[in-house]
């Protein structure tokens, strides 16, 4: 049962985009430079590195709270560019660590996930910023 | 009299009045009586012989009369028989008086009576001339006694004379006058004759009393008390002041002071008389001013509970004479406040539908004990209702005295009662609708939802192929669109109607707007072959400040039902702007309504074809829904023109905000991605430009890439990464302004809203959370917040909401 619905979520974050490049467009049509957009992504690497470190500190420490917090924190700096996938999971993080009943078997995909959607985001991310040919 | 007066009693001895001298001229016969047929047998004296034998018969006749025609009120045969006594006494009297004046004795009495007494006369009967003239004048009294009162009046005369004769003989027995009681040689007029003649006469003025000073004999009144008294110290008293003159002049004493110890009794007497008589009157004045005190009181009480009532009150005689109105009753029926006579009468009575050929009385009794009726009557320059109650006034014998009137305004009450009775209307119009809305809901509800369980159904239970598959998820997916469709609009109608729908305003670009329409219709029309034309008609403006979500369900709500109702030609949007206000008109060629549908045509839970068997299916809510939203954007929603089979035109119209300086764009539109940042720009105002803005996050990357929004539009943006910078930052600078984060460290959003709110900042604060549930929302603004953004901000959402809040500001603070 558990599987299944490891399977299930898996799905249905496949059926988001890595990065919207709508979002990215829309970035770079304040700026068309790119300055922004390169100063974004930096800060995105930058944070999402810092806080998913401790998202995984804290939820081996069991501090639920603690990791529906820098979820929360983060999600909007991936919405920021557009990175929806990643957006997602730490919505998904945030909401379940929340729950009265922990699904640790569901958690510890999602929490697996991040590091790997990070870095996912963030090669895509950099494909659009000025030193990128 | 009149019967509704009222009378004094009578007094209560006023019986013994007849009683006490018929009884005793009845003793005093029957005595006589009995010593002339028995004076041999028991030895009886002359002394016995009171009064001779015809004479005492004629007495006992005249006492027995008296008595039957005493009770002549009770027993009929009694006053006939009294009446027939008073014949036999007539006749006796008559018959002796005859005999004596024509000196024509014929014996006829003796043959009756044998003659015991001395023969003293030659005449027979032994009977004066006086008893015979009396009995002739009691007699006569006696036969006119009746129900007439002329007749009546001549029997009391008669009497009146009878008691002078007898008192002139009583008279001169006391004063031993023998002229008053002897006129002729031989027989005299006897004491005994005197005082049973006066006696006898005195009850006969009680039989049929008609003279006032008899009433007032018999009157228990004051005057009544007063004139007995008088009457007997009348009769009395000159008899003692005459004895006293005798007893002196007997005495020898000189005949001047005889006659002045008469006159010092007359004058103390008529003093004694005098001052009773003062007293008497006395009494009389006081309590004639206690009653008209009392009147006074009683009309004064009156006064004050007509001029305090509210009704209208009036008294009127039976001829239309108004004897009391309250100021009420004179406003109301426009009498002039000294008028006396109720000249509207006339009026009045074909106001209330009185017939001519009825008596007031008549009318006002048809229906027993009075009528009651509601009228309308102009007064003041307005229509009133009132509730009329004409009642009749009687005494107590019910005898009609005149017309009471009294109403009530009921205008109020009428009201109530029109708006009762149209509630009541409209509540059941309303339950029938919400019947028919229930019906139709049902059905529209249970078809998708039908569909969705056949396909899940299918799903499970089958083999399908991954096409087959992604097909049943479409149609569920349909279905389960519909669904919620028919729960929006539910849920926006009881919204709006509760008065609660939320208008979220944010500029609008024309051409998207126009775009996504023309792409949205045109996959519904291809369905049914029908062209969609999409155009701009006049100048628009490139952008518009309204609700988008609202703004699109009005349009497709209208443009869907033209073409759900269009089998074939096409659909037409034409838009144009004019004063502030951007118009959709939407033609088709349907099937266009019918002119006597039109009324329910807006009205919500009904449809034009509400019948089982309707072609289209709906929910009876669109229009309604679309009219009150369009109302709520500053618009409306109309139905330009219709006819069977000639197609409909609906015009849509809202507020698009204060326009000026914009170029506006006409023709085509295409898509332009520059066209929104131009847009944009130009909507920030220059007032927005000049406010102050802080900016509250702790993710640099929200602060930069806010800020640098908010910079490149030329706004004024200070950072702060947490709650506690805000606050320091706030106490040291003014802001106009603050874009706040929920959550951050050390001091979250709430936690600086409520400082800053407590410090005094009175400027709009924003909400910015990645939180996108609705209960955060209201969480906000419960909590100090002015509005709410979530994160990722989109700049447009970000100027309109700026926008709005310092709008709502200025409004507020003028």
């Amino acid at each position: 049962m558990s599987d299944q619905n490891i399977f299930q979520i898996d799905q249905i974050l496949l059926s988001f985009v890595t990065v919207d490049e709508v979002k990215i467009r829309e970035v770079i049509s304040y700026d068309p430079e790119k300055q922004l957009l390169t100063e974004l992504v930096q800060i995105f690497d930058s944070e999402m590195k810092e806080k998913i470190g401790l998202i995984k500190d804290a939820y081996a420490s069991a501090l639920f709270s603690e990791v529906s917090k820098l979820a929360h924190r983060i999600r909007s700096t991936s919405l920021n560019l557009g990175a929806v996938r990643l957006s997602e999971i730490l919505k998904r993080i945030e909401y379940m660590t929340l729950e009265p009943d922990i699904i640790r078997t569901e958690l510890d995909f999602l929490i697996n996930s991040l590091e790997k959607e990070f870095f996912s985001a963030s090669a895509k991310l950099h494909t659009f910023t000025a030193d990128s040919p | 009299m009149k019967e509704n007066e009222i009378s004094f009693k009578e007094f209560k001895y006023a019986d013994y009045f007849i009683l006490i001298p018929v009884n005793l001229v009845f003793a005093l016969s029957v005595v006589s009586l009995f010593s002339w047929f028995f004076t041999t047998s028991i030895g009886v004296t002359e002394i016995s012989l009171l009064l001779n034998q015809n004479t005492a018969f004629s007495f006992l006749l005249c006492s027995i009369a008296t008595y039957c025609l005493w009770f002549k009120p009770k027993k009929n045969w009694l006053y006939r028989f009294g009446k027939a006594i008073g014949l036999v006494v007539f006749s006796v009297g008559f018959y002796t008086l005859y005999q004596r004046m024509n000196l024509f004795p014929t014996g006829l009495d003796r043959s009756i009576v044998i003659d015991l007494g001395p023969p003293t006369s030659d005449f027979p009967g032994h009977m004066s001339l006086q008893s015979s003239f009396i009995f002739t004048l009691l007699g006569a009294s006696l036969l006119l006694n009746s129900y007439n009162r002329i007749l009546n009046r001549i029997s009391t005369f008669l009497n009146g004379f009878v008691f002078f004769i007898s008192l002139i003989g009583l008279t001169g027995y006391i004063f031993k006058a023998e002229s008053l009681y002897q006129i002729e040689d031989t027989l005299r007029f006897t004491q005994h004759s005197a005082l049973s003649g006066l006696l006898i006469s005195f009850a006969g003025l009680f039989i049929s009393p008609v003279s006032k000073y008899v009433t007032m004999l018999l009157s228990d009144s004051a005057a009544g008390s007063f004139a007995r008294r008088i009457s007997l110290a009348s009769l009395v008293l000159p008899v003692l002041f005459g004895r006293i003159g005798v007893f002196f002049y007997y005495s020898g004493v000189d005949n001047s002071t005889a006659y002045a110890s008469v006159a010092i009794s007359c004058f103390v007497t008529l003093i004694m008389i005098t001052w009773k008589s003062a007293t008497a009157f006395d009494l009389v004045d006081r309590d004639r001013i206690d009653s008209e005190n009392e009147k006074l009181k009683s009309t004064a009480q009156i006064d004050s509970l007509l001029s305090s009532s509210p009704f209208g009150i009036a008294f009127f005689t039976a001829e239309g004479e108004m004897l009391r109105a309250n100021q009420i009753f004179r406003r109301y029926l426009q009498i002039d406040s000294h008028q006396k006579n109720f000249h509207q009468l006339e009026n009045f009575k074909n106001l209330i539908g009185f017939h001519a050929d009825q008596t007031l009385n008549e009318f006002i009794r048809g229906t027993g004990q009075g009528r009651i009726l509601e009228l309308s009557i102009e007064a003041d320059q307005k229509t009133h209702f009132i509730s009329l109650n004409l009642f009749p006034v009687m005494t107590k014998q019910n005898e009609f005295l005149g017309l009471g009137i009294s109403f009530l305004d009921i205008t109020h009450l009428k009201q109530i009662e029109t708006e009762l009775i149209l509630a009541r209307d409209n509540a059941e119009v309303s339950n029938r609708s919400k019947s028919f809305f229930l019906a139709n809901m049902s059905h529209e509800i249970r078809t998708p939802i039908g569909i969705i369980m056949g396909f899940v159904d299918i799903l499970n239970s089958t083999n399908l192929s991954d096409e087959e598959k992604s097909n049943n998820m479409a149609i569920i997916k349909r279905n389960c669109r519909q669904l919620l469709n028919i729960i929006d609009d539910i849920l926006d109608i009881s919204k709006v109607e509760a008065g609660q729908i939320k208008i979220r305003k944010e500029f609008i670009n024309s051409t998207e707007l126009l775009q996504d329409l023309r792409s949205i219709l045109s996959l519904k029309a291809e369905e049914k072959n029908i062209k969609i034309e999409v155009k701009i008609t006049d100048k628009i403006p490139p952008v518009f400040f309204s609700d988008s979500t609202r703004l699109r369900q009005i349009i497709l709500n209208i443009c869907g039902n033209a073409i759900k109702f269009t089998r074939e030609g096409h659909v037409s949007i034409e838009c144009f702007f004019k004063e502030n206000k951007i118009f959709f008109r939407i033609q088709d060629t349907g099937l266009g309504i019918e002119a006597n549908q039109l009324g329910k045509l807006f009205k919500p839970f009904s449809q034009v074809d509400s019948s089982a068997t309707r072609e289209f299916g709906g929910t009876g809510l669109g229009l309604a829904l679309s009219q009150k939203l369009a109302r709520a954007l500053g618009g409306d929603l109309i139905l330009e023109k219709t006819g069977l089979h000639e197609g409909s035109t609906f015009l849509i119209s809202v507020e698009t905000g204060h326009i000026e300086e914009v170029d506006l764009i006409e023709g085509h539109f295409e898509k332009n991605e520059d066209q929104k940042k131009l847009v944009e720009s130009i909507f920030v105002s220059e007032e927005l430009k000049k406010k102050a803005i802080l900016l509250v996050d702790d993710s640099p990357d929200n602060r930069l890439l806010i800020s640098f929004m908010l910079r490149k539009l030329g706004l004024k943006v200070e950072l702060a990464i947490d709650g506690r910078d805000a606050l320091q930052k706030a106490s040291a600078q003014k802001f106009d302004l603050i874009l706040m984060d929920l959550q951050m460290p050390n001091m979250g959003g709430y936690e600086a809203v409520l400082n800053l709110r407590q410090m005094g900042f009175k400027h709009p604060i924003v909400a910015l959370t990645a939180h996108a549930m609705k209960d955060e929302k209201e969480k906000c603004l419960a909590n100090g917040f002015t509005d709410y953004l979530t994160k990722p901000i989109d700049r447009a959402l970000l100027i309109s909401t700026l926008t709005a809040v310092t709008s709502l500001q200025k409004e507020a603070t003028q």
